[in-house]
């Protein structure tokens, strides 16, 4: 470790170490001032531009401090910053010159007074940031519109306002050498696991890296089989959605800078919910989740199963079906392999295209690509009506799929099983789709197979099956899943004479 | 938090028999003259019961549900080894061909048996893998809609059955009775891994009722397979099929006429079970070689089950002695190993 420098009482040396160090750094400001009653004791404050308020302005924190500063008689100085006398919610007495640089480079400000020995920590607005946002990704009909933000305090707080209970724990862990990133674990103590805890925490500590610059990176870092295609986090913008995993017994990470919370462990089964399914009625629900289950096979098998049958399983379809296949090829002049690798190419570059360009565009290249396009290449005799809407209907499937980093898997898996449909017919979707299912079923988040409830179920006494490809009324939903604690479970409780 | 102690659940490892049995049984039974007509449905019955009394003392009787490889001396377990791995590679041998044979027989015309038994064995291989609690979750988790839809197949079959005649079923000879009750006992050969895995089930001295379950399920799916079969072809019609079950399937359709033939949705089931079975080959194979196996074992395994599928000595093949040494050596062997030597509770 190195030997850490501790602040001097001479504000000289300070003074020499901050400008040492910030040499360069022109958005790091050192604003040396005299202070007190007569004006005589040195003092400066060392802060980054934009990121601590005008020092002038009564409202601030700072503001008021230092305006404070100027009527306090000389000798009495030391022992308001030590008593911090204008009861600021934020002030933290500083010991070494690391710790002060940490913290200014946090956001605050750092005053160091001649002849005090310690830096005095002022909280102030922090870096900009976007502010609460509305989730993009997980829209619902029903629910909080709130999303996370890109600050990791923000986003605590926007938990801590749906879990009001001191039983909700917060966990800093600074992570990345240069970049210093802050991340929290988010959980309640009495719910998770310690296992689990310590997994996580023992995970985050196993590597070093100079940045951690989105929670993306932290994910990959820490996730158990790098080489599957399966997320092994969760994810989630939507702090309604974070509260509830962690009632829940989950762990939530958060990484600042990034509005993407991670949620472990994580199932196959979690990946096709939303968050108002909590908040809908069960039947709808129930519905929706089948729905979505059926998109997540239909995305992953639909092209693959149509090039088998038409390939080599035509005996299948009945006659009018098959005549009509044949004659929309008429004229095609690619084989129906090439033609469905070619579709479903064409579409991946539309999306590519769409979610990279800027706002309106992006829905209009959609409508361009997947209408105009697809029409003129119909009427040009390169792919047949049959592909196209065969396409679509895998990729409104893989739309369906409510995460974008669990659909991403099955997007890119269909490309297997076109080629095994196309080249080995039912027998290499059969082959393709057994391997799948060793692989998930070999998969696990943190310990939890990946393939939660529909393994192992009795272990939570077929409760979480419940909360699977169906969703039992609200009021039987009565035990908390696997992931909680074993004496922990029992989430609702109702009058035994309550009348149903 | 969720235990990651290399075992198993009862409740998995009776669906693990059950995906592992249902597949094969349903391809392989119905070819066997014995188990035709009257005689040979009650011999599968008895078959039956004759192995849940083998259970019963395996089980209860015997020390097998704790760990047999620690019981044994160095050669006596050597011996043992080479016998149920021998087993395991004709079985996995007598599987690869007569899946190559009904894949390119009912999917796939034009391909070469040799090749389509590579591609099986590939897909087994990487499917199943070498850890006991991942092949048990996916047994776990596809036993349901496999089993399901291949019993959906034999239900929908049923209700194809024009008029019940029986007049084809002769009266049951003792017999014969007997000879396809031990036909059927030898069909369950499998359960001969069961000493050198028990000890890998949690609690497993509670197991007996989830096997009862598991095999009689089996029985019960192979019953109505074999009778289901004769009352739509007729006794001598499954006879002279090439593969009776392919020929059921390509005659069994739902109402509503959106498809012309269903075959292709079975087929998936079916490949699925036979798939999962042969992963039960190859994972026991290579959990005899090592507890710990890593990528090498389970390839020579694969390798030698398919040179097994493909050799020909004297123009025999697999298919026709396979049936022979489990009959004659193999579960003779099985039954006198488990209930002998899970008798003896020192180090042997």
């Amino acid at each position: 470790m190195e030997k850490e420098t501790p602040v001097s009482v001479h504000i000289q040396d300070n003074y020499r170490y901050i400008q040492k160090q910030c040499e360069g750094c022109a958005d790091i400001l050192i604003r040396p001032m005299k202070l007190g009653e007569e004006k005589k004791v040195s003092c400066f404050v060392v802060y980054i531009e934009v990121a601590v308020s005008n020092m002038t302005l009564q409202d601030s924190v700072i503001g008021k401090l230092i305006n404070k500063l100027w009527t306090v008689p000389d000798q009495e100085m030391h022992d308001f910053l030590k008593n911090n006398s204008l009861g600021i919610s934020d002030v933290k007495q500083l010991d070494t010159m690391e710790e002060a640089m940490k913290a200014m480079l946090a956001g605050n400000a750092v005053l160091f007074v001649d002849g005090y020995e310690k830096g005095v920590k002022i909280a102030s607005k922090g870096y900009p940031g976007m502010g609460v946002m509305k989730a993009e990704s997980e829209k619902v009909l029903r629910g909080s519109n709130e999303g996370f933000s890109d600050s990791v305090k923000i986003n605590t707080a926007l938990i801590r306002k749906r879990v009001r209970s001191t039983g909700m724990k917060v966990k800093e862990i600074p992570v990345g050498e240069r970049t210093d990133t802050m991340t929290a674990l988010v959980y309640m103590e009495e719910l998770v696991y310690p296992q689990l805890l310590e997994e996580i925490e023992k995970r985050l500590g196993e590597f070093e890296i100079d940045g951690i610059l989105e929670s993306g990176m932290l994910e990959q870092l820490t996730e158990g089989n790098w080489s599957s295609l399966f997320p092994q986090f969760q994810t989630t913008e939507r702090p309604d959605r974070a509260a509830m995993e962690i009632l829940d017994g989950r762990i939530i990470l958060i990484c600042d800078n990034s509005p993407v919370a991670l949620i472990l462990p994580t199932t196959f089964n979690s990946f096709l919910k939303v968050s108002e399914d909590r908040y809908n009625r069960f039947g709808i629900v129930s519905f929706q989740r089948m729905l979505r289950y059926l998109a997540a096979f239909l995305a992953l098998l639909l092209s693959g199963t149509y090039l088998a049958v038409i390939r080599f399983h035509t005996q299948i379809l009945p006659t009018n079906l098959l005549l009509s296949f044949a004659e929309a090829r008429q004229g095609v002049p690619f084989s129906s392999l090439i033609e469905v690798i070619f579709m479903e190419l064409s579409f991946e570059l539309i999306r590519e295209a769409g979610v990279r360009m800027p706002g309106p565009l992006g829905g209009t290249i959609g409508i361009v690509g997947g209408l105009i396009i697809g029409d003129a290449a119909v009427s040009a005799n390169l792919v047949s009506p049959m592909s196209v809407v065969v396409v679509a209907m895998s990729a409104l499937c893989s739309f369906a799929i409510p995460n974008e980093e669990f659909s991403a898997p099955f997007r890119l898996l269909k490309f297997g099983f076109i080629i095994l449909g196309g080249n080995l017919g039912i027998f290499g979707i059969s082959l393709g789709l057994y391997w799948l299912a060793g692989h998930l079923s070999g998969l696990t988040s943190f310990k939890i197979p990946y393939l939660m409830p529909f393994v192992g179920a009795d272990l939570n006494g077929y409760h979480d099956e419940r909360d699977s490809l169906i969703r039992a009324p609200f009021y039987l939903l009565r035990r908390r899943p696997i992931f909680s604690r074993r004496d922990q479970r029992i989430r609702l409780k109702e009058e035994k004479n309550r009348v149903r | 938090m969720f235990a990651d102690n290399h075992r198993i659940s009862r409740r998995q490892l009776g669906r693990q028999f059950l995906l592992g049995l249902s597949g094969i049984f349903l391809l392989t039974l119905p070819q066997i003259p014995e188990f035709s007509g009257w005689s040979g449905i009650l011999g599968f019955l008895l078959g039956t019961a004759l192995l849940w009394i083998y259970l019963f003392f395996l089980l209860r009787k015997t020390a097998v549900t704790r760990n047999i490889k620690e019981r044994m001396s160095r050669p006596v377990h050597l011996i043992a080894k080479v016998i149920l791995l021998s087993y395991l590679v004709l079985s996995g041998g007598f599987m690869v061909r007569n899946i190559s044979s009904m894949v390119s027989f009912s999917l796939l015309n034009q391909e070469e048996s040799w090749s389509i038994g590579i591609l099986f064995l590939l897909a087994a291989l990487l499917g199943t893998g070498h850890e006991i609690q991942r092949r048990a979750r996916l047994g776990e988790t596809a036993c349901l809609p496999v089993v399901g839809g291949l019993f959906l197949l034999l239900v929908t079959a049923a209700f194809q059955i024009d008029k019940v005649s029986l007049a084809e079923f002769s009266a049951p000879v003792f017999s014969q009775v007997l000879k396809s009750a031990y036909y059927a006992f030898c069909s369950f050969s499998i359960v001969g891994v069961l000493p050198f895995v028990m000890h890998r089930v949690e609690r497993p001295q509670g197991s007996l009722r989830h096997l009862y379950a598991a095999t009689g399920m089996a029985s019960f799916l192979i019953l109505l397979c074999l009778g289901v079969l004769q009352l739509l072809f007729g006794v001598k019609g499954v006879r002279i099929k090439k593969i009776p079950l392919t020929a059921l399937m390509s005659s069994v359709n739902f109402p509503g006429d959106f498809l012309d033939r269903f075959d292709a949705l079975w087929m998936v089931f079916l490949i699925f079970a036979l798939l999962y079975s042969m992963g039960t080959v190859l994972f026991y194979g290579q959990y005899l070689i090592s507890d710990n196996p890593g990528k090498l074992p389970g390839i020579l395994l694969a390798a030698a089950m398919f040179l097994s599928a493909f050799i020909s000595w004297k123009g025999m093949t697999v298919q026709d002695i396979y049936p022979f040494l489990i009959r004659y050596i193999y579960m003779p062997l099985f039954v006198v190993f488990g209930l002998c030597f899970g008798k003896v509770r020192r180090k042997i």
